[in-house]
C-alpha cells in the first residue's frame, strides 16, 4: 500500500545525478498486473472445464438412467408375458384339454422297446401272442420316437385297454417271435401283406 | 472476502474526499457483504453435504429406481416351473374428501365397470368418513383404464403387489396363500414368510421338491377316482424313497389360492396328508412284519400263525376272510391276516414296538416344513398293554397322517434308512437313521411285491413297473365310540420299481361309496388301488423309469412260502 501511495508524489530534487524518472504508472485498479489476469483466466478456464466435465457426466448419467428405466420397463413386460404364458399353459388346463379334446392315454409298457430288434415288430400285422398291439397315432408303420402316446379313452377311465384283466400274466423275457421277426427280411413280408389306407395308395 | 479485499485500495485512496459518515456506510456495507458471502458459502456447503449424504448414506435399494426386486420371492418346483409369483396389480381407492359430483351416479358408473363388486359396497366406500378407502383390489388393467377415464379426482388407481398362483389350485395345500397384506397365511407361504420377504433373498426363488407334472397327475387321478367312488375326499403323496423329498402332495377337495376365501380354512378342505390323522389299517402290517424280523422275534419266514380269532375282553380280532389253515409270514401279509399280524406284534412286545414306531417317526408330528401338521393319536405308555400292541400290529389304535406312512414306507423299502420328509429340494440326501437292516428291507420288498401280484392289491399292479404295496381299509370311529362299519377310509401304500425302489406313493379315499361298474365294493383293493396304478402308469415315464415287462423284483427270499393265486 505504501508503494502505491508514493506513486503520486514528485521525484526528490536532492538527487541531481539521478536519471529522469519514468512516467508515473497508472493506478493499480485501472491496470491490473499480468499475474492477476492470468489467475482470473486460469480460474475461468478451470471453471469452464469443470463445468463441461460436470455437464458431460450429468448427460451420461441421464442416459444411463433412461436406459435403466427402459430395461426395467422391458423386464416388467417380460415378467408379465411370462406370467401370462404360464397361466395359459397351466397344467390343470392342459389336463382339461387332454381329457375333453385330445383324449390321450398313458403310454403302454409294450410301447417301450428294450432292444432295437423289437422295432421290426411294427412292420408286421399284430402278432397273435402279444394281443392287440398299440398303433401309432396318425400313420401306420414304425413309430416315431415321439409317438409313444396312443390315442384312446381318457386315462382315468381306461388307461390302457391292452393291460386288461388283472389275471393276465405279463409276458416274461423276450418274445421268441421278435427274434424271428428281426432275422427275417422285411420286404417280402410287407409285399405279401400291403398295408391299406391313404399312405399305401400313395406309394407306387 | 475476495471482493472486500479488492475494494479496499479504492476506498483508501478516496478516503480523504469522503465524509466521515460515508466511510461508516461503506464499512457497514462491507460487513453486510461479508455476511452475505458467508451465507452463500454456507448454503453451498449445505447443498454439498446433502449431495454427499444422498450419494453415500442412502441405502442402495432406494436409489435403484429401475431394477427394484419383487416384494416377495417366487416359489418354483424342482424343475424351475413357477408356482407362485408376484405382479403389480391395480387397485381402486377413493379419497372421499376430493370427490366432486354426484356420488350415487359415480357408484353406479363404477359398478358398471366392476360388476363383481357389489353396489352397496361401492356406495359405502364413496360415503366413507375417513380420508382414504379401498373400493376394489386386484382389478384388471382395462378396468383401471376405464375408471381413470371417469375423470373423478377423488378416485385413486393404486399399484400394489399381488401374489399369483399360476397353476390355480395345483398344489394349493403345499403353497398355501397370502393374506390381503401380502403375508403368508398358510402352507409354504406361511412357513417361509420371512425367507420370501427377506430383501436380500427376494430375487432368488424358493425351490420346492415338488414336480408339478407329478403333482398334476396325482391330483387328476385322485379327482377321477373320488368322483367315480363318490368319496368325500381323496389325498395322496409321492415321495422319493431315497431322499424323502415330497414330489407331489394332494388333498382334495382343494381351494384356489388365488381367491382362497373362507372356504380354504374349512375342515373339509384341510390338508389330509399332513394334518388329518386317521387309522391307516392294514398298510401298517408290513411295518409289523419288518419290526418282528428286525427284532429277531420271527425266527423263520416259514413260521406259521393260526387264523383262529383272538378274544381280548369285549373285543375280538378276526380275519375278514379267514383261512382254515395256519399262514406263513409272507401269507400273513399277502392275505392281510389281522390275527397273524396281531400274533407277530404280541411276540414283539410293547416296548420294542413303541421304540420302532418312534424311530420311524410315527409317534410325533411329521417333521415337514408345513405349519399344518397333525399330532398322531396313540395310547399312553401306561395304557400300551397287550390289546394296544395287537391292534396296532394290524394298523388300528394308532392314527397317523398319510405322510407318516409314506416316510415309514420309504425306510421300509430303501434298505432301512429313515429320513424325515421334506418339501424343499435337496442337493444331497439328509442324514439318515437306520431302522431296519438291508436284509429285512429286501425280504419285505419281496412280500410287498407279492401282495400286489397275488394278494389284495392286484388292481394296483402297473405292468412293467414292478409295483409293490399294501392295501388298508379302516373303519371310521363313531362319535360316541366304536367303529362305523359303513364308513371307511381306504388307503394304498406302495413303491416302485420293487427291484430298486425309487418312489413311494400313498393314496387314500375318505368314505368311498363304491363304483357300481366295478361291483360296488368299498375295500381298498377296489376303491383306491386303481388310482395308485393310474398314477404309476403316468408318473413313471415322466420320472425316467422305463417299464420292462421282462424284469421282476427279487422274490427269492420268500420263494415257496406262499400259495400262488389260482388263475
Amino acid at each position: 500500500m505504501r508503494a502505491m501511495t508514493s506513486g503520486h508524489e514528485r521525484p526528490a530534487r536532492s538527487r541531481p545525478g539521478a536519471k529522469r524518472a519514468a512516467p508515473a504508472p497508472r493506478p493499480a485498479a485501472r491496470r491490473p498486473p499480468p499475474r492477476r489476469a492470468g489467475l482470473v483466466l486460469a480460474t475461468v478456464l478451470v471453471a469452464l472445464a469443470g463445468y463441461s466435465v460436470s455437464a458431460a457426466v450429468s448427460a451420461e448419467r441421464r442416459a444411463v438412467e433412461r436406459l435403466a428405466r427402459e430395461n426395467a420397463d422391458l423386464a416388467r413386460q417380460v415378467t408379465a408375458l411370462r406370467v401370462e404364458l404360464a397361466i395359459r399353459m397351466r397344467l390343470p388346463q392342459l389336463q382339461r384339454w387332454n381329457d375333453e379334446v385330445l383324449r390321450l392315454a398313458p403310454a403302454d409298457a409294450r410301447q417301450f422297446l428294450v432292444r432295437p430288434a423289437e422295432l421290426a415288430l411294427y412292420a408286421l400285422p399284430p402278432p397273435e401272442p402279444l394281443g392287440p398291439a398299440p398303433r401309432p397315432v396318425a400313420h401306420r408303420g414304425p413309430p416315431s420316437p415321439g409317438s409313444s402316446i396312443a390315442p384312446g379313452p381318457p386315462p382315468a377311465s381306461a388307461p390302457a385297454p391292452a393291460l386288461g384283466a388283472p389275471g393276465d400274466p405279463p409276458p416274461r423275457g423276450p418274445n421268441p417271435s421278435l427274434l424271428l421277426v428281426a432275422a427275417t427280411p422285411a420286404a417280402p413280408t410287407l409285399a405279401a401283406d400291403p398295408p391299406a389306407g391313404p399312405a399305401a395308395e400313395a406309394t407306387p | 472476502m475476495t471482493i472486500a479485499v479488492a475494494l479496499a485500495p479504492e476506498l483508501r485512496t478516496s478516503g480523504r474526499r469522503l465524509a466521515g459518515h460515508r466511510q461508516e456506510a461503506l464499512a457497514q456495507a462491507r460487513q453486510r457483504l461479508a455476511v452475505v458471502v458467508l451465507v452463500l458459502v454456507g448454503l453451498v456447503g449445505v447443498l454439498a453435504l446433502r449431495l454427499l449424504a444422498l450419494a453415500l448414506l442412502e441405502p442402495a435399494a432406494s436409489r435403484r429406481v429401475s431394477a427394484s426386486p419383487p416384494g416377495r420371492a417366487e416359489i418354483v418346483d424342482r424343475n424351475g416351473l413357477v408356482l407362485a409369483t408376484t405382479y403389480q396389480a391395480y387397485a381402486l381407492a377413493v379419497r372421499p374428501g376430493d370427490l366432486v359430483g354426484d356420488r350415487e351416479e359415480l357408484a353406479r358408473r363404477i359398478h358398471a365397470i366392476l360388476p363383481h363388486r357389489s353396489l352397496p359396497a361401492i356406495r359405502a366406500a364413496l360415503h366413507h368418513q375417513g380420508p382414504f378407502r379401498f373400493v376394489a383390489r386386484r382389478i384388471l388393467p382395462e378396468e383401471a383404464e376405464a375408471l381413470r377415464r371417469l375423470g373423478e379426482p377423488g378416485l385413486v388407481i393404486e399399484r400394489e403387489p399381488e401374489r399369483l398362483y399360476t397353476h390355480g389350485a395345483l398344489a394349493a395345500h403345499v403353497l398355501g396363500f397370502t393374506d390381503i397384506d401380502g403375508h403368508g397365511a398358510a402352507g409354504i407361504e406361511r412357513a417361509f414368510d420371512a425367507r420370501l420377504r427377506d430383501p436380500a433373498r427376494r430375487h432368488e426363488p424358493l425351490v420346492l421338491a415338488l414336480d408339478a407334472r407329478v403333482q398334476q397327475v396325482l391330483e387328476a387321478e385322485l379327482e377321477h377316482q373320488r368322483q367315480r367312488q363318490r368319496a368325500l375326499a381323496a389325498a395322496g403323496v409321492v415321495l422319493d424313497a431315497r431322499t424323502s423329498e415330497v414330489l407331489a402332495l394332494a388333498s382334495l377337495p382343494a381351494f384356489n389360492p388365488n381367491a382362497p376365501g373362507p372356504a380354504a380354512t374349512q375342515p373339509d378342505r384341510m390338508n389330509r396328508i399332513t394334518l388329518g390323522v386317521h387309522e391307516l389299517g392294514s398298510i401298517l402290517k408290513p411295518l409289523t412284519v419288518a419290526m418282528a424280523l428286525e427284532a429277531g422275534t420271527l425266527t423263520s419266514l416259514s413260521q406259521t400263525f393260526p387264523t383262529t380269532p383272538i378274544h381280548l375282553g369285549r373285543h375280538r380280532i378276526r380275519d375278514l376272510k379267514p383261512r382254515a389253515r395256519p399262514l406263513t409270514v409272507p401269507e400273513v401279509l399277502i392275505l392281510s391276516s389281522n390275527v397273524g399280524s396281531a400274533r407277530m406284534a404280541e411276540g414283539l412286545g410293547a416296548s420294542r414296538q413303541r421304540a420302532f414306531l418312534s424311530r420311524l417317526g410315527l409317534l410325533a408330528p411329521v417333521p415337514v416344513e408345513l405349519p399344518e401338521r397333525g399330532r398322531p393319536l396313540f395310547p399312553r405308555e401306561a395304557d400300551w398293554g397287550l390289546p394296544a400292541v395287537m391292534t396296532i400290529g394290524f394298523g388300528h389304535g394308532l392314527a397317523v397322517t398319510p405322510l407318516h406312512a409314506a416316510a415309514a414306507y420309504a425306510a421300509l423299502v430303501n434298505g432301512g434308512l429313515y429320513r424325515p420328509p421334506t418339501l424343499l429340494k435337496r442337493d444331497s440326501p439328509a442324514p439318515a437313521q437306520r431302522v431296519f437292516s438291508a436284509e429285512t428291507s429286501r425280504i419285505v420288498r419281496a412280500m410287498l411285491r407279492v401282495a400286489v401280484t397275488e394278494g389284495t392289491g392286484r388292481r394296483a399292479d402297473a405292468p412293467g413297473y414292478r409295483v409293490g404295496g399294501k392295501t388298508g381299509t379302516a373303519e371310521k370311529p363313531k362319535p360316541g365310540g366304536g367303529y362305523d362299519h359303513r364308513r371307511n377310509v381306504t388307503s394304498f401304500a406302495g413303491a416302485f420299481p420293487m427291484d430298486d425302489p425309487r418312489y413311494v406313493v400313498v393314496v387314500t379315499l375318505d368314505e368311498p361309496q363304491g363304483d357300481p361298474a366295478t361291483g360296488g365294493g368299498r375295500t381298498a383293493g377296489v376303491t383306491v388301488a386303481p388310482a395308485f396304478r393310474n398314477v404309476v402308469l403316468r408318473v413313471a415315464p415322466v420320472l425316467g423309469i422305463p417299464p420292462d415287462l421282462g424284469r421282476e423284483a427279487d422274490l427269492a427270499p420268500i420263494a415257496g412260502l406262499y400259495e400262488p393265486r389260482a388263475p
